[in-house]
């Protein structure tokens, strides 16, 4: 009957609670519930029996349809290209097992079979090794019944084949399409036993002869394939292990479990007599066209194989010769004693049954003669011509010998040094090395496959041609270019990952910019095929210092074709304005009157904006004019209004929020992102910036914030993060009044070809409230907070603590320590400042970074963001910098509830750890504690803070609390109550991230420290990172207040 | 020469979000061109076992597309439920011609193995599954959605529960007779 939704709903019901209920009470609570409707009961049941057969690999269904179409399309991408000399034309074969290819060897000009085999069966080197061993000796028998091997290699990691190629069909193939003639018939099966023979006296044993392993040459040729290979490609199975025949039920199929021997389906270890029944299995279904064991299921052919014997062959073949039944019956005897015991038994059996057909078939046919005699004349030079051609094969064979075996060395020495490089990831130096050494011996697979997996086609063209292109690694600023060629260059491979890349030409100005090989081309800002071609800009062009962004889509919007200031405005320029009289000329100040007149009356900007002399100019500026030296540096200091009167001034504009981001073309790689300048020292020159932008623009990372056209809730977009701030503002919108004038604030301009759609122009991002309401969510009860805490208690094992290193450094001495993790058998790593004005034993503070120290990899070298933590020791106290789990060295994925979860308890235990070997050291005082977390550390680590008791003050530095739904065990909602230590709580009035009323206010009210020792300092006209002395001073004063004054 | 940019994806995941379906539309192709280069670089790097794991390719993909620091988390369970859809559909596509091109018999068949013939049956087995889901859908939208997003994106209990806003407690109930009702389905679909 129709299912419809309503019965469906009953169904459900009742399904679902029977589940739920002991197996004995299942039936009877059926039966109750579908008292008077037999067919919802047999719906029901039905259900509940498949529910209970079900197997768990039911989930996998896609995955595994996943991996097939990824291996598919791996093998396609292979089509044209070249495996070491083997050009691949054609896929002709496909599985598991290996896909295989048809293929041009391109030194011999002559066809190939190549099978590349999965990456997994590489596991295990010896076992590789041995079906090496295994397959080359039976390919070196020679034997015409054994397919030729030309050559085992491995390209990137993946053993490849390279054999004969053989036209004309499988066995399999052959028998599926027609009944083969017991004619041809007993020619195949002789062949194979003639095959096997030779490889049985060799020691070798096929293990998988089946109809797919048989090729069928169309000159009548039998050639067996895959010597060795079934026992490199099957499971691990010690002798008589049981679990074979179970997991033959789930992976294996019928096509294999057919031709399988019992000893094989036992598990058992094989030798030459399952050759046999191999053998035979195919002899019986060659001449009765049926499988001999069969079953619906691999178990029940398994069972079979065991326990059936096979019904008789007259059955299928009434005419059948007992002989040959006999032979057939004597290959599949269960017993491996009571079948054949050599091959050979059986091929002479063969042969003297192929004698009596063919003696029965005398007199019908008479065959033809198979040559005729060669004239003893022309024996002679055939001979003379044969004798010549091996001498001279000989002497260059011991020429290529020699030499081969003097630079074979060397090969070696080149192929291990370029894995060497695959394997850090330094895919420039791979391109470097690999293209010298190809050079040196071409089409080496072992050379060409890394080369071919770490770099990627680009497309390059310029207007005009002829531009030299060369590149280097992205951060390797003093590196020397490499030459990639000259434009056009269509499909030439560059090395993936970042890269910097020049064009230059005579006459032309040069570029320079990212480009990111490996992303999609359009994000990257990438030149591609369907680009068009870059403008080359004549030397002294009236655009200087502009670079050209086509448009295109950003976001929402369109935008039209635009140059942008290649570097932020600098001092010089800006002070051409100044001196021209720019603050007075009422022209550039439109937007200021409109939106600001009420306040500042009519006198102009000129009285509005004044340097710190009382000058008309920026505010870092004194006397109309910047410091010395300043020339080149960002003009810093502005508000919206000045910038975007200095772009009017000189034919510009401001960008707009999306030919901002389009010409940052954010990466997602951070290590393009602190090449910005990020030192916290202050800006830097515009000439000395690192980070360049994939259309060529500087320091848009870092250095100074860059106002931008759009507004916010009456205020101004402001990107790209300064000096002072962590490298994730250079990603992250920022938005502060448009009279602001910090030190931090730039700009840079652009110009448009035609102005983009009005869309790009209108306010940006209003109207985005906070997901969440923190003034109106409540913590989790006490019973429920003592359950959450059960989460992130540990043993306290041995901590195992070790000195990895130490380091003097001017005010404090360096120590690099790491002990055992309360998880997973790992290491924590710590980095300890200890003062050198200061006695032991020292007050420590505990620093958690901000979410910057998960995009990062390293924390060995200069500590990133320092400038908000070193006045520590210098200060007396000892600053501990655990590398919590996820950040730096100790990356772990981060994605998904259950592992954002994982990572705060972990976060728990290393701070726990951390204390306990404070603790363990005498040169710590165990009683004067402090944490001191930024952002991340003030917001999503909140949860450490509430837990660990040994703490004795907290500073929560730019948090709160923010975003979404997070599990409520580790919600720090629920943990500001249980905080009871003292907390200073730090943050700018204009932080967009963690906004003073709406995030930073509720951590404070919900703090469980009693008032008159929790205290919130909102720094006027900061953003996300308050000014740094200001910091210092509130944070000294807390400590000396809580931790008491330092010991010297 | 467009451009995909992280801010593009985080915006149609809103307006899809906020009901408009012309977003979808656009952000199929974004996320299939994704989803597909992650899937072929994952193999690439794990050498050792091309097991995909459907569950890492659609993280990672929602990494990229979407601007981490923009990214809220209802963003992140939208994007979820698009690459479920994109995956089921990609996968299925694949499933549908692998299996046509072995009917067909164009292949030159060389030498055909056990795993290849696993993955074929693997194929039917996901069409008879996509066929069954369709028709779920048809009775209960809500478990067929349980369904796609733990089978297709990989998805935890708990994760597929905050997605479609349910208990976890009702996932799981769903997902029983779910995968109950359709292992019936694919069986006896089976020819």
């Amino acid at each position: 009957m129709a299912m419809t939704p309503e019965r469906w709903q009953q169904v459900k019901q009742i399904f679902q609670s029977a589940i739920e209920r002991p197996l004995s009470e299942r039936d009877g609570f059926i039966s109750q519930a579908c008292a008077d409707d037999p067919d919802l009961r047999s719906q029901v049941q039905s259900l509940i029996s498949s529910y209970d057969t079900t197997p768990d690999s039911f989930q996998s269904i896609a995955a595994n349809v996943a991996a097939q179409m990824m291996f598919d399309d791996d093998a396609k991408s292979l089509l044209g290209h070249c495996i070491g000399p083997y050009e691949v034309t054609e896929r002709i074969g496909r599985g598991g097992m290996g896909e295989v290819f048809l293929a041009q060897d391109s030194r011999l000009a002559r066809k190939v079979a190549l099978k590349l085999l999965p990456f997994h069966v590489t596991q295990d080197k010896q076992r590789l090794e041995r079906f090496k061993q295994e397959a080359r000796a039976a390919s070196a028998l020679n034997h015409p019944n054994i397919l030729t091997i030309y050559e085992i290699g491995e390209a990137g990691g993946r053993p490849f084949i390279a054999t004969e190629f053989i036209e004309g069909e499988t066995l399999c193939s052959r028998i599926e399409g027609s009944r083969i003639g017991p004619e041809q018939a007993m020619d195949v099966a002789i062949q194979i036993a003639s095959g096997l023979n030779a490889a049985h006296e060799a020691g070798i044993v096929h293990r998988d002869i089946k109809p797919e392993n048989i090729m069928l040459r169309r000159d009548g040729y039998v050639k067996i394939l895959d010597f060795g290979l079934a026992k490199l490609i099957e499971p691990h199975v010690a002798d008589n292990e049981v679990s074979t025949l179970i997991k033959t039920d789930e992976g294996m199929i019928m096509g294999t479990a057919r031709y399988m021997s019992p000893e094989q389906a036992r598990g058992q270890s094989v030798d030459c007599r399952t050759d046999i029944w191999s053998l035979g299995v195919v002899l019986y279904e060659m001449f009765a066209g049926n499988a001999p064991f069969a079953g619906d299921s691999a178990a029940d052919v398994i069972a079979a194989i065991l326990d059936k014997e096979p019904v008789s062959l007259a059955h299928h073949l009434p005419e059948v010769p007992s002989e040959l039944e006999r032979i057939i019956i004597k290959s599949l005897r269960k017993e491996r004693e009571d079948r054949y015991q050599v091959i050979k038994e059986l091929l002479v059996d063969l042969k003297d049954l192929k004698r009596e057909f063919e003696r029965a078939e005398e007199g019908r046919a008479q065959r033809p003669d198979k040559g005729r005699l060669h004239s003893s004349a022309r024996l002679a030079i055939i001979a003379g011509a044969a004798v010549l051609a091996i001498l001279l094969i000989v002497a260059l064979g011991v020429w290529m010998f020699v030499r081969r075996a003097q630079s074979e060395t060397e090969r070696k020495a080149a192929v291990a040094e370029v894995e060497r490089l695959v394997d850090l990831g330094r895919f420039v130096d791979v391109w470097r090395i690999g293209r010298a050494a190809l050079q040196r011996w071409p089409a080496d697979p072992q050379l060409e496959l890394p080369m071919r997996a770490t770099t990627q086609l680009v497309t390059i063209a310029t207007d005009p041609p002829g531009a030299e292109v060369a590149f280097k690694a992205y951060e390797d600023i003093s590196g020397e270019w490499l030459s990639l060629g000259t434009t056009p260059l269509n499909g030439v491979r560059a090395p993936l990952g970042q890269l910097r890349w020049r064009l230059t030409k005579e006459g032309f100005e040069p570029f320079e910019a990212r480009l990111e090989v490996g992303a999609p081309a359009a994000a990257a800002g990438r030149p591609d095929v369907n680009a068009p071609p870059i403008r080359l800009r004549p030397v002294g062009g009236d655009v200087e210092r502009m670079v050209f962004v086509p448009g295109g889509r950003e976001g929402a919007v369109e935008l039209t074709d635009y140059w942008i200031d290649r570097t932020e405005v600098t001092n010089r320029e800006f002070k051409v304005f100044v001196d021209r009289g720019g603050y007075q000329d009422p022209k550039f100040w439109t937007h200021f009157r409109q939106e600001r007149s009420q306040v500042l009356g009519h006198e102009g900007a000129g009285a509005a904006f004044r340097d710190r002399t009382g000058r008309p100019g920026p505010s870092t500026w004194e006397l109309g004019s910047y410091p010395e030296g300043k020339d080149e540096y960002p003009v810093s200091g502005v508000s919206w209004f000045e910038a975007a009167a200095y772009c009017q001034s000189v034919g510009k504009t401001l960008p707009t929020v999306f030919h901002w981001k389009k010409a940052f073309g954010a990466s997602f790689f951070v290590e393009v992102l602190m090449l910005g300048n990020f030192d916290g020292r202050g800006p830097e020159a515009t000439t000395q910036l690192k980070e360049v932008g994939p259309f060529g623009t500087y320091g848009m990372a870092g250095n100074v914030k860059e106002w931008v056209w759009n507004e916010f809730e009456g205020q101004r977009y402001i990107l790209g993060g300064a000096w002072n701030e962590p490298v994730y503002m250079a990603t992250m919108d920022d938005v502060r009044p448009s009279l602001d004038r910090a030190e931090t604030h730039g700009c840079r301009c652009v110009k448009e070809s035609t102005p983009s759609e009005a869309a790009a122009y209108a306010p940006y991002g209003a109207g985005s409230q906070p997901a969440r309401d923190f003034t109106k969510e409540k913590p989790v009860n006490a019973a429920a907070f003592e359950i959450f805490r059960r989460f992130y208690s540990y043993d306290r094992t041995p901590l195992d603590p070790r000195i990895e290193r130490t380091e003097e450094a001017e005010h404090w001495r360096r120590e690099r320590v790491s002990f055992v993790a309360a998880y997973g058998g790992e290491r924590v790593l710590a980095n300890i400042l200890l003062p050198k004005n200061a006695a032991p034993p020292y007050q420590a503070v505990i620093w958690f970074p901000g979410s910057y120290a998960l995009d990062l990899k390293s924390s060995d070298g200069d500590l990133v963001f320092s400038y908000y933590f070193d006045f520590l020791p210098r200060s007396g106290r000892a600053l501990v910098y655990p590398v919590y789990k996820g950040t730096y060295e100790r990356q772990a994925p981060s994605v998904g509830t259950s592992q954002q979860r994982d990572l705060v308890v972990q976060w728990s235990k290393d701070l726990g750890r951390t204390i306990d070997y404070l603790e363990s050291r005498s040169d710590f005082d165990r009683d004067k504690l402090a944490y001191y977390g930024f952002s991340m550390g003030a917001d999503e680590a909140l949860p450490i803070v509430a837990l660990e008791p040994r703490l004795k003050a907290g500073i929560l530095l730019s948090g709160g609390l923010i975003g979404g739904v997070r599990s409520p065990e580790v919600e720090p909602l629920n943990f500001l109550p249980r905080i009871k230590v003292p907390v200073l709580l730090l943050g700018g009035r204009n932080d967009f991230i963690y906004p003073v009323e709406t995030s930073q206010a509720p951590v404070f009210k919900l703090l469980g420290t009693p008032p008159e020792h929790k205290r919130h300092v909102v720094f006027e006209g900061a953003g996300h990172v308050p000014p740094r002395i200001e910091v210092i001073r509130e944070i000294l004063d807390w400590l000396d207040r809580y931790l008491g004054p330092v010991r010297r | 020469m467009t451009t995909i940019s992280q801010t593009d994806v985080t915006d149609l995941l809103v307006h899809w979000s906020e009901g408009d379906q012309e977003a979808l539309n656009k952000l199929i192709p974004l996320v299939y061109d994704e989803l597909h280069k992650l899937a072929s670089r994952y193999l690439r790097r794990e050498r050792r076992d091309h097991t995909l794991q459907t569950t890492a390719v659609v993280h990672e993909a929602y990494l990229k597309l979407v601007n981490q620091r923009d990214a809220n988390f209802e963003n992140r369970l939208h994007f979820f439920a698009v690459a479920a859809q994109i995956m089921r559909r990609i996968l299925v596509d694949y499933a549908r011609r692998h299996h046509a091109s072995k009917r067909g018999g164009d292949l030159y068949k060389l030498s055909f193995d056990e795993a290849l013939l696993t993955s074929e049956e693997k194929g039917a087995d996901l069409l008879a599954l996509d066929e069954a889901l369709d028709r779920l859908a048809a009775i209960d939208p809500r478990q067929s959605r349980v369904v796609e997003l733990r089978i297709f994106a990989g998805l935890t209990l708990e994760e597929t529960a905050q997605a479609l806003n349910i208990s976890p407690s009702t996932v799981r109930r769903e997902w029983s007779m779910a995968k109950a009702w359709l292992n019936r389905q694919i069986k006896n679909n089976d020819p």
